[in-house]
Formats: structure tokens, C-alpha cells, sequence
């Protein structure tokens, strides 16, 4: 079978497969932001598009929500931050089942902010570099009536394109509410880590039942 | 001056309060040192006190503050509501104002007065906010973000009957509010007590009529609403004490680390295997 010839087919396949991969690579990258800043305004720009409609369903707003925090968020490192301390005793495929429901439940949790848009807009305002090579984006959402309301979105570079780690809304960071509820359900719980994958699945499940896909 | 009758209502709560922190005893601390870090920066020692005094909240909140709030939503026109906010939030001016002089924020309390100046006049005594319209935006100080700039700690967290989440330095504040707003002398003095206690009512209603879905909807997500709600407010108290500036020392994902072996929960399962 391994003839000369075929060998050589081989070979220059593979060279051209490395030479497509090395053309391609910096016309791939030049579609990723190139900036903190430009990430966190072109990810909140797709979010208003796309979550925003108002003949969406609700399902299909919270299974948007998801496929875009999957997308931005580094949900491992979140997933991790979220289990504090727990976050030891747990093991591989309790972590992903967690992170599985933990994704449902943020989209079931947010999804429905934007069904109440009004017409709010973004302005993402400047960046800063903060501590362990994260990045700090500070924006504000302008609504059509009332005070504006200020942003903070951690980022971080993973893999070559930017993740977000944390967000917060006057000054409220989302995970670390969520590392507060999860760590007293776990502690009240006899099971640990099933304990609080239980109590979500739980969760996740009426919130499935409460959300009317038509 | 206050009635001997409202006075005595204060002792008999204060007293049964005290009652129930004996009987409910103290929250027990977790062994697990690491747990036991998080249960001391959560500083929450009455913890079986605050949740019952949480959980009568949210009675008093479904028999009467929700409804009123439903009620003035669905009754009044929106810019009613508006005219009602922006009036209650003027009529505070000048507790903000002493506050942001307090804290030595000079831009801030000119900010304050010439917006009590311009809603007064122009906004109609502070129905309208004509001073946001002309692109001065309004914020909140009271005297527990005083005491926190000038160097007091929060203490435990405590949640007070009606008031709700709270600290012993900001239930000071509540207190030397009471007495030291202009519009409570003034109310005093005039011998319209009754004004001071449809202000509050208002203020609550106001607050629960804007925050309808939000308190709704937290409550039917929360996992344990008790912890959401403190951690709420101690993240918005910071927030508010440090006038929105970002916090370098507050934990977030990506840039705390646990102690122990900084191995994902797949590396320490193939570990564990050799």
C-alpha cells in the first residue's frame, strides 16, 4: 500500500494542507477583534440582534442566549470560579454535567432582559489592563428613559480570541452571585457537588417547562 | 418629636428581635478550611435571625408592598410614575447633598445643589427631572457610604424588619437619617408627623413598582434567594460606597485561585489514576 507514489500523493496533499492553514490563518485572524474593547462591542452588538427580535419565542431566545454564552464566555474558568472552593472535590464528569446545567441556567436567567428591550443601547468605552492578564471593558447601556447603567466586562485571550470571564451591572458580578448561592446549597446539602447539580437540574427543568416554545 | 406610643412600638420589636437572635442561637461554621474562609467573608453570624426576619419581609412583601406596587404600576399612567419618583428622589436632595459634603466629593454636591435648585424651580418642585433633561445626571449618597468613606467597616449583615438587607453601620445611617433630614424636622416641627411615614410608604412603593419583574424574576431564578439578595446588596453597597469604581481586590473568575493544586478536575482524575 505504501507505494512511493502514493507517499508523495501524501506529501503534497499535506503541503497544501499547511500552506491553505498558513494563507488562511492571518485572514482568520483578521475577522477576530483585535482588541479588548472591539470584542466586547461587537459581542453586545450580536447580542441585541439576535436576542432582541420580538416575534423570537422564548425557547428560541434562551437557546440563542446559550449558543452566544458558549461562544464568549471561557464557561470553564466561570464554571470553576462558580464552585469555589467545591470546585476541588469535583471530578470530571461531575464539572461537566455542572457546566452543562450551569449553561441552561444563565440562559433561562438572562435570555428574558432582552425581551423586554425597549430600544437600549451600548457604548463600549474604553479599556484597561487589569491583574493575571485579564482585561477590564467599561461600557454603559443607555435607556430611553431613566439613568444610564454602567457595564464591566473581564476579558481574557484564550486560544487566540478573547473569552469573557466576568460581567457586571452597577457594580453586581454575575458569577459571583452565583459562587454565593451555589456554596450555601451545597453546604446545606448532605450530597456535596450532587447536591447542588440536583438542585439545578431541578431548576433548569421547570424553567424548560415555564418557557413556552411558540 | 416622636410619640411616646411609636417609641414603645420600636422597643417591643427591638426586644422581640433580640428574643429570636437567643432562640435562634448562631449559624455553625463549616470545618473544611477552605469553606470556612468563604463563611467568614460571607460575616453573616445571625444567620437563622436574618432568615427569619427575611422571611417575615417577604410576607409583608406579598400581602401588602407587591400588591400596592401592582396597583400604582397598573393604575397610574407612566409619567405619572415618573412625576412620583422624581419628586421623592428631589425631596432627598438634601440628605445627598450633606452626604457628598460629608465625604469631601465638592463636584459631586454641586452636582446635587444645582440640581435641587433646577427641579425645584423648573421641574416643578422635582416632578420633572429637568436637570437630566439638560444633561446633569443625578446619584444617591446617605450617611452609611459617609461612614464607610470615612473609615467604618460594615459589620455583620443584618436584615432589619421592613427595611430589609442591612449592616450595622448602614442601619445607623437609616437612623441619623431619620433625624437629620430637613424634611423630617421640618415635618416635626410642623406637627405633620403623618408625612414621614407616607413618604416612606411611597418611597417603598416606588422602589418595588420600578423593580417589579427584577425582584420577581431573581426570585423565581435564585437557587437560595436569601444568599442572592445579600450578596446583592453587598456588592452594591461596595459599589455604591466607591462611587462605581472598579474594585481591584473583589474575586472574579480567571484571576482567583483557589489554594491547592491548580489542576483541572481531568488532570487530577488521570493523576489520581497513576
Amino acid at each position: 500500500m505504501t507505494s512511493p507514489v502514493l507517499l508523495a500523493i501524501a506529501l503534497r496533499r499535506l503541503a497544501v494542507a499547511i500552506a491553505l492553514v498558513v494563507v488562511a490563518a492571518p485572514a482568520a485572524t483578521a475577522q477576530q477583534p483585535a482588541t479588548p474593547k472591539a470584542f466586547v462591542e461587537e459581542m453586545s452588538s450580536t447580542a441585541l440582534k439576535q436576542l432582541t427580535a420580538s416575534d423570537l419565542t422564548d425557547a428560541e431566545r434562551v437557546k440563542r442566549f446559550r449558543k452566544l454564552l458558549v461562544e464568549n464566555f471561557d464557561v470553564p474558568v466561570v464554571g470553576r470560579f462558580v464552585l469555589g472552593v467545591h470546585w476541588r472535590q469535583t471530578s470530571e464528569a461531575q464539572f461537566k454535567e455542572f457546566l452543562r446545567l450551569y449553561e441552561i441556567y444563565v440562559a433561562h436567567n438572562y435570555a428574558g432582559l432582552f425581551k423586554k428591550y425597549k430600544g437600549e443601547t451600548i457604548d463600549i468605552l474604553k479599556e484597561e489592563e487589569s491583574r493575571n492578564g485579564t482585561y477590564l471593558v467599561f461600557g454603559r447601556i443607555n435607556q430611553p428613559s431613566g439613568p444610564p447603567i454602567a457595564m464591566e466586562v473581564r476579558v481574557h485571550k484564550n486560544d487566540s480570541s478573547f473569552k469573557v470571564l466576568d460581567l457586571k451591572i452597577e457594580g453586581v458580578s454575575m458569577p459571583l452571585t452565583h459562587r454565593k448561592q451555589f456554596a450555601s446549597v451545597i453546604s446545606r446539602s448532605r450530597n456535596g457537588v450532587n447536591g447542588l447539580i440536583s438542585a439545578l437540574r431541578r431548576a433548569t427543568d421547570r424553567f424548560e417547562a415555564e418557557t413556552p416554545s411558540q | 418629636m416622636i410619640k411616646t406610643s411609636q417609641y414603645s412600638t420600636f422597643i417591643r420589636i427591638g426586644f422581640a428581635a433580640l428574643l429570636l437572635v437567643a432562640v435562634a442561637g448562631c449559624a455553625s461554621a463549616p470545618k473544611d478550611p477552605a469553606a470556612r474562609a468563604d463563611y467568614e467573608k460571607d460575616n453573616d453570624p445571625i444567620e437563622p435571625f436574618n432568615r427569619a426576619m427575611f422571611a417575615f419581609n417577604k410576607q409583608i412583601d406579598g400581602m401588602l408592598l407587591r400588591p400596592a406596587a401592582v396597583v400604582f404600576r397598573e393604575v397610574l399612567p407612566e409619567p405619572v410614575q415618573d412625576g412620583v419618583h422624581n419628586f421623592l428622589t428631589n425631596l432627598r436632595a438634601p440628605v445627598v447633598f450633606a452626604n457628598d459634603v460629608l465625604q469631601g466629593e465638592m463636584d459631586r454636591a454641586g452636582n446635587t445643589a444645582g440640581r435641587f435648585v433646577i427641579n425645584t424651580t423648573v421641574g416643578v418642585l422635582g416632578v420633572w427631572d429637568a436637570a437630566a433633561y439638560m444633561g446633569i445626571e443625578g446619584h444617591t449618597e446617605d450617611f452609611g457610604q459617609t461612614f464607610a468613606v470615612w473609615g467604618v467597616g460594615e459589620g455583620f449583615y443584618l436584615v432589619l424588619p421592613f427595611l430589609g438587607p442591612s449592616n450595622p453601620r448602614d442601619a445607623v445611617g437609616v437612623v441619623a437619617e431619620f433625624f437629620l433630614d430637613p424634611f423630617n424636622i421640618i415635618a416635626r416641627n410642623e406637627d405633620v408627623e403623618e408625612l414621614i411615614l407616607v413618604r416612606s410608604v411611597l418611597t417603598g412603593v416606588d422602589f418595588r413598582a420600578r423593580n417589579l419583574e427584577t425582584i420577581d424574576e431573581l426570585e423565581r431564578t435564585s437557587l437560595d434567594y436569601y444568599v442572592a439578595v445579600r450578596s446583592l446588596y453587598r456588592q452594591r453597597r461596595a459599589d455604591a460606597i466607591r462611587n462605581g469604581q472598579a474594585d481591584p481586590e473583589q474575586p472574579a473568575p480567571g484571576i482567583t485561585f483557589q489554594p491547592g493544586p491548580s489542576k483541572s478536575p481531568a488532570d487530577r482524575k488521570s493523576a489520581r489514576a497513576e
